[in-house]
């Protein structure tokens, strides 16, 4: 296998579309229920929790464009099998797309929960996801380019629900901010902590660096990515301070969605329905780049058609969702993956690093000595 | 056993027949044209030479024949009388010389005359072809308040003598095929050579090159030929009649294609949002420009939408409507004795009823028929309890939206749309009208036209062009072409020229 | 694409006999209830529901069940009618003063957990039984009672004040500590609904009420007061010199006035002895004068925002003993005195031994900045 991928030119992308990407794999299902677990943690200051995440964030999307730099063209599947070995590091990589099918299975579990607690309370789990597999393997079968484009339109598109934001915006609360900076140190670690769930996806990056056409300009729009999820998550987590009561929102699960209840417009009521179902344009991104990740690693590690990769992960999909019945299940996912994410997503790369520069090192002085 | 009679055939029809008396000539003319008698043959002795004179009736003007015939009675007998000395004898400039039997029968039925002097190697043909034509006329599908009114007419001639009016520039190429093997028509590709992009050019080139049919019936199925995908609903290239829309985009790089004896020509590639310009557009002061250009996107998503909400909003989502409207549209509903999809289907195909019936039926029959179609049954369906009022209206303004697009093509995938959506909602409700739009957002994703991106300038993102596609900017700004059709010339004149200002009292 | 094809099409098959409609002819959509206590303390719902008739004037029918839980009186009165019963455009929701002063926070749990309800929905207390207001005769109002209510309710679009209150903004200010909530009262005034007070509650009990003629003192504490007709009944002695001589003899000046800007802040002054300002700023346009009265003098115009300010400051005294007395933290003084207070936490109980003892100063600003095009 080789450590360096060659892409045809046809397939590379725009570093611009790098935003996007970053943008649309992070914001997800997360973010609808996201206030609550920060705001148990740090109350009031969730703001400040939520910006110490975003610059541990950026300190690992630092690390990670570090280590990628060390290289010609590679991605985390090459470089794992480059630092250890053909068979750990394939291992590595296999552990890697089991995490990402494992979000893939969370983020579409929660989305389903809420269509059936806001909409379709009848409607079986296996009927939701076979139409949203159809999507997602609709978008997939076009290669890279649809893959990125689906993330890009579809992302243009659902910024027009923040709009509907402006009703709660015009109902907060003022005093419900204050006072400020009250929360210690280790309480704000904790909701920065709790973050980790609704920030996790960027490890993309690392899989799909290779395909950044120019990548001297790919640094930017990555940041700006980050820092617009930060922006948004933020936004939203104020307003549901300042619209809920405290007590309140710890109780609530979905508050973006409890958040646009009560807006309407003259033409259309009860736009909660609305943004419960245009969601669905929201998690495709997501689900469509995971998929692509997992599928491109399966060719990457043992040569597989990608899509064979993609009818059998559907075939699992299919089956898999029918085991979640109940709420607590859906909740024991999202703990897991929101657990072992902040290992394999923050903490990982972090410790990438160092073995990276020994082996750089010793690359070095290997190649001075003959010379 | 076929196979070999077949060749055999070929072969003595790729044979040289002459030199051969006349009766033989005529012999084996009347026996390839078995059955049609318009065969005109006829006998002449000058300076002592036997002399065939044939051609086609029909195929033959018959004012031409004069001073074509005229100078070969008188011939001067003084001269050797041979093919070569009647060839420039003659005053006519376009003859040309032929000796095998297959290549008279093509030029007799292209309309060519023929001069036989017996015995001789050659025969000699002048072409005195008659073609029916009309003359240009007043465009029909696609009309325009502003701007030329004329329209490609059947005759390709006279196309390229309109367009090369529209575009008097030595830039201009078109670039003669010949496509159909057993009824071979003329194809023209006119591109601006300086500004075109090469690849383009090259991949429609190929593909009517390697394009293997017996016949093509005009230009919209060439169009479909050359189509990246046939499969497809959406038309992948731009048809229209119109040529001051031809010459517009020919000259902003895209390739135009003319077929002989087809009104329509045909642009490539083209993305989704050309369906939707009209070169009224540019007609208009800017702002109106733009106000029409826009209008008519809001009118493609409305069409798509507005029924499929209805019926989920009638079937599922009752919440969604405003309670005023809510007491309305339940006291309609509640008379009729169908589900929302059904009664939906129902008007629908109603309406495509009328439309249909109104373009098949001659014009005058077929105004009265919208009028009919329009008011009296829709009034009678309320009354009858089939479909409530409201709907009625929903699908009127849909059906009116679909209507603004300016390419009827483009038109008819639009209201093709929404019955699979229509469907979606009454199965799933407001869920699967987003999931309906999610897929097409796939599907017109994947589509390519000439292998560009259909979504462009949106995807890939070209910001630059954007007032060339959703919105238009006075001239001035427009100095550039679409970046996204990538043309060899990007340029179109000086920004500062353009720009530069006079100061006050000056 | 065919296998795509293939797929959507057998899920729709599916997809037909999985999801129950809801077509809205089949469907009795409730608009606004009612909630009543019977005497074997069961609960008691009224409800005013759509019902989608051809050629019916009046689409609007009243239900009413009976049943141990809400759900279950809904249930109850569901059998009633041919229609299915749903909750989406619900906009309000009555609850009778006997409910209301058990507490309504096992109601709003209800309504809150359903996902179909919208947050949009206002509450409010009926003078006596809630079901009484359904009954009344359509003759008496022009639309049908749902919407007719919702109108008396529903203040201006942009407007989130008094008598508007959302159940969101309800249960907010029951799960906050240092506010407790108002709601509108509705009653019979010959024969037609009408608001007549407001609803005063500690928690989600009701405690007290007051006149609606009050509500501007709450409306101002609680934000932006724009474009609200107000009016005022001041002594006549200190205008004598302003009028002119011989024009009347009554003992009180009537003034009604447009209120075009208004609002009240809450300063904490002294933690420790629990000291709070309170700054009502008003803009006054005055439309009516019972008197004539000199309004192009400065000194006149003066003279009558002083007597306005000194009024209003002793109302909203008035009103916060009343207050006190109840126990009931409407003004919101709790929670400015929470956000002042180290780590921002202030329990129900602390706030309850605190709140009787807090000294308010009410400074009132009046200022009248227009008065028509005459001046007498």
């Amino acid at each position: 296998m080789d450590i360096n991928v060659k892409v045809k030119p046809n397939l590379q992308i725009r570093a611009f579309y790098l935003f996007f990407i970053i943008a649309g794999i992070q914001l997800g299902v997360g973010i609808i229920g996201a206030p609550k677990f920060i705001f148990v943690e740090a109350e009031r200051d969730s703001w400040l929790a939520i910006l110490i995440g975003f610059l541990f964030m950026c300190v690992v999307v630092g690390v990670m464009f570090f280590i990628l730099n060390q290289y010609e063209n590679a991605d985390y599947f090459g470089i794992h099998v480059d630092l250890f070995g053909k068979w750990i590091g394939k291992f590595l990589g296999t552990l890697l797309i089991i995490y990402l099918g494992a979000s893939f299975l969370s983020i579409l579990m929660t989305y389903i929960q809420v269509i059936q607690i806001f909409l379709y309370h009848a409607l079986p789990n296996w009927i939701i996801t076979s139409l949203i597999m159809i999507l997602v393997l609709y978008t997939v079968f076009g290669g890279i380019r649809v893959v990125v484009g689906v993330t890009f339109i579809f992302f243009i598109i659902t910024l027009s629900l923040l709009t509907v934001l402006y009703d709660p915006l015009l109902r907060i609360n003022m005093y419900n901010y204050l006072p400020m900076f009250q929360a210690s140190f280790p309480e704000l670690l904790r909701g920065a902590k709790a973050t980790a769930y609704t920030f996790a996806g960027f490890e993309i990056l690392m899989i799909i660096y290779p395909f950044v056409s120019n990548k001297r300009n790919a640094k930017l729009p990555v940041y700006l990515g980050l820092t617009f999820t930060t922006f948004l998550f933020i936004l939203i987590t104020m307003l549901s301070i300042g619209y809920f009561s405290a007590k309140g929102l710890k109780n609530i699960d979905w508050a973006l969605l409890i958040l646009v209840k009560s807006a309407s417009f003259t033409f259309l009521e009860r736009l909660d329905y609305i943004v419960v179902i245009v969601w669905l344009m929201v998690i495709i991104p997501n689900l469509v780049l995971l998929m692509w990740a997992m599928a491109y690693g399966m060719k990457r590690l043992y040569k597989i058609q990608q899509r064979k990769t993609h009818y059998l992960f559907t075939g699992i999909i299919l089956i898999a969702v029918n085991y979640f019945q109940y709420g607590h299940q859906i909740t024991k996912l999202t703990d897991f993956i929101a657990k072992t994410g902040f290992w394999i997503v923050y903490i990982y790369p972090l410790l990438l690093l160092p073995i990276v520069l020994v082996r750089k090192k010793l690359k070095s002085s290997g190649r001075s000595k003959p010379s | 056993m076929w196979n070999r009679r077949k060749r055999s055939q070929s072969d003595q029809s790729d044979e040289v027949i002459f030199p051969l008396k006349i009766d033989e000539l005529k012999n084996l003319l009347v026996e390839t044209f078995v059955n049609s008698s318009s065969l005109n043959f006829t006998k002449y002795k000058i300076n002592n030479k036997n002399v065939a004179v044939f051609f086609i009736d029909y195929q033959v003007e018959g004012a031409k024949l004069g001073p074509f015939l005229e100078p070969l009675l008188e011939f001067d007998s003084d001269k050797e009388f041979t093919y070569q000395t009647l060839l420039n004898g003659l005053p006519l400039s376009t003859g040309s010389t032929s000796n095998t039997l297959k290549d008279i029968q093509k030029k007799l039925i292209s309309g060519e005359a023929f001069i036989y002097i017996e015995k001789e190697k050659q025969a000699i043909s002048y072409p005195l072809t008659i073609k029916e034509t009309r003359s240009p006329g007043k465009a029909e599908t696609e009309s325009l308040v502003l701007g030329p009114k004329i329209a490609f007419t059947e005759s390709i001639l006279k196309n390229m003598n309109i367009i090369r009016w529209q575009i008097n520039s030595t830039d201009l190429v078109f670039e003669e095929f010949t496509v159909g093997k057993q009824a071979p028509r003329e194809v023209r590709i006119a591109y601006m050579k300086s500004v075109a992009n090469e690849d383009d050019v090259n991949t429609i080139r190929q593909r009517i090159k390697e394009l293997d049919v017996d016949q093509i019936e005009g230009t919209i199925v060439l169009k479909q030929y050359l189509e990246d995908s046939q499969t497809n609903l959406f038309p992948q290239f731009d048809e229209t009649e119109l040529p001051d829309r031809f010459a517009y985009n020919v000259t902003r790089g895209k390739i135009g294609v003319l077929v002989d004896g087809s009104p329509t020509s045909f642009i490539a590639p083209a993305t989704l949002f050309s369906f939707l310009e009209s070169t009224e557009d540019l007609y208009m002061r800017w702002q109106a420009g733009s106000f029409l250009r826009i209008l008519r996107f809001l009118a493609m998503f409305f069409s798509i939408l507005v029924t499929p909400t209805y019926v989920a909003a009638a079937t599922y989502q009752y919440a969604i409507i405003p309670s005023q409207l809510l007491v309305s549209i339940g006291q309609s509903r509640a008379a009729v004795p169908f589900p929302p999809i059904f009664e939906a289907l129902l008007l629908e195909f109603l309406l495509e009823l009328l439309r249909e019936a109104g373009a098949r039926l001659p014009t005058k029959v077929g105004q009265t028929m919208g009028i009919v179609g329009g008011i009296v049954i829709g009034q009678a369906a309320v009354e009858a309890g089939l479909t409530s009022n409201i709907l009625i209206i929903v699908v009127a303004m849909s059906a009116l939206s679909s209507f603004t697009t300016p390419s009827y093509l483009f038109g008819t995938t639009i209201r093709l749309i929404r019955f699979p959506l229509i469907i979606l909602a009454g199965f799933l409700g407001l869920a699967g009208i987003v999931f309906g739009v999610s897929f097409l957002l796939i599907h017109l994703l994947r589509l390519t036209s000439l292998g560009r991106p259909y979504l462009v300038p949106i995807y890939p993102l070209r910001l630059a062009d954007f007032n060339k596609v959703f919105f238009r900017t006075p001239f001035s700004y427009e100095s550039k072409r679409a970046k996204s059709y990538r043309p060899k010339d990007l340029i179109r004149f000086n920004k500062k020229d353009a720009k530069q200002k006079r100061d006050i009292d000056e | 694409m065919r296998k795509l094809t293939i797929m959507i099409f057998s899920t729709m098959l599916f997809l037909s006999s999985c999801l129950p409609t809801l077509q809205l002819e089949d469907l009795g959509v409730i608009t606004s209830q009612g909630v009543d206590m019977t005497e074997k303390d069961e609960i008691e719902i009224t409800m005013s529901v759509l019902q989608f008739q051809a050629n019916s004037t009046s689409p609007t029918t009243i239900v009413s069940g009976v049943g141990s839980t809400i759900k279950g009186a809904v249930e109850d009165a569901g059998q009633k009618v041919s229609q299915q019963l749903v909750p989406g455009k619900l906009e309000l929701e009555i609850y009778s003063k006997e409910v209301a002063e058990k507490g309504i926070q096992p109601y709003l749990d209800t309504l809150r957990r359903d996902a179909n309800i919208p947050d949009t929905l206002f509450l409010a207390v009926a003078e006596e039984k809630a079901k009484d207001i359904f009954h009344i005769k359509e003759e008496y109002i022009s639309t049908n009672i749902g919407e007719f209510l919702h109108g008396l309710i529903q203040p201006g679009s942009e407007q989130r004040l008094f008598p508007g209150i959302s159940i969101n903004k309800f249960s907010t200010y029951i799960n906050n500590e240092g506010i407790d909530p108002i709601a509108p009262i509705i009653g019979l005034r010959e024969g037609t609904p009408v608001i007549t007070g407001i609803a005063l509650f500690k928690d989600d009990k009701m405690k007290g009420q007051l006149p609606i003629e009050f509500e501007h003192y709450f409306t101002l504490n609680e934000g932006t007061v724009r474009e609200d007709l107000v009016e005022f009944e001041l002594p006549m002695e200190p205008f004598t010199e302003y009028l002119p001589k011989g024009s009347g003899d009554e003992e009180k000046l009537k003034i009604v006035a447009l209120i075009e800007e208004g609002n009240g802040k809450i300063k904490l002054k002294d933690k420790k002895a629990l000291k709070f300002d309170t700054n009502i700023k008003i803009v006054l346009n005055l439309l009516e004068i019972s008197r004539q009265y000199k309004l192009d003098d400065p000194k006149a115009i003066a003279q009558l925002e002083k007597e306005i300010e000194k009024q209003t400051k002793s109302q909203y005294e008035d009103i916060l003993k009343y207050l006190k007395e109840l126990n009931t933290d409407i003004f919101g003084y709790g929670m400015i005195y929470r956000t002042n207070k180290k780590g921002g936490k202030l329990t129900d109980k602390e706030w309850d031994e605190k709140y009787p003892n807090i000294d308010v100063t009410f400074n009132v600003k009046v200022d009248i900045v227009r008065h028509g095009t005459v001046n007498r």
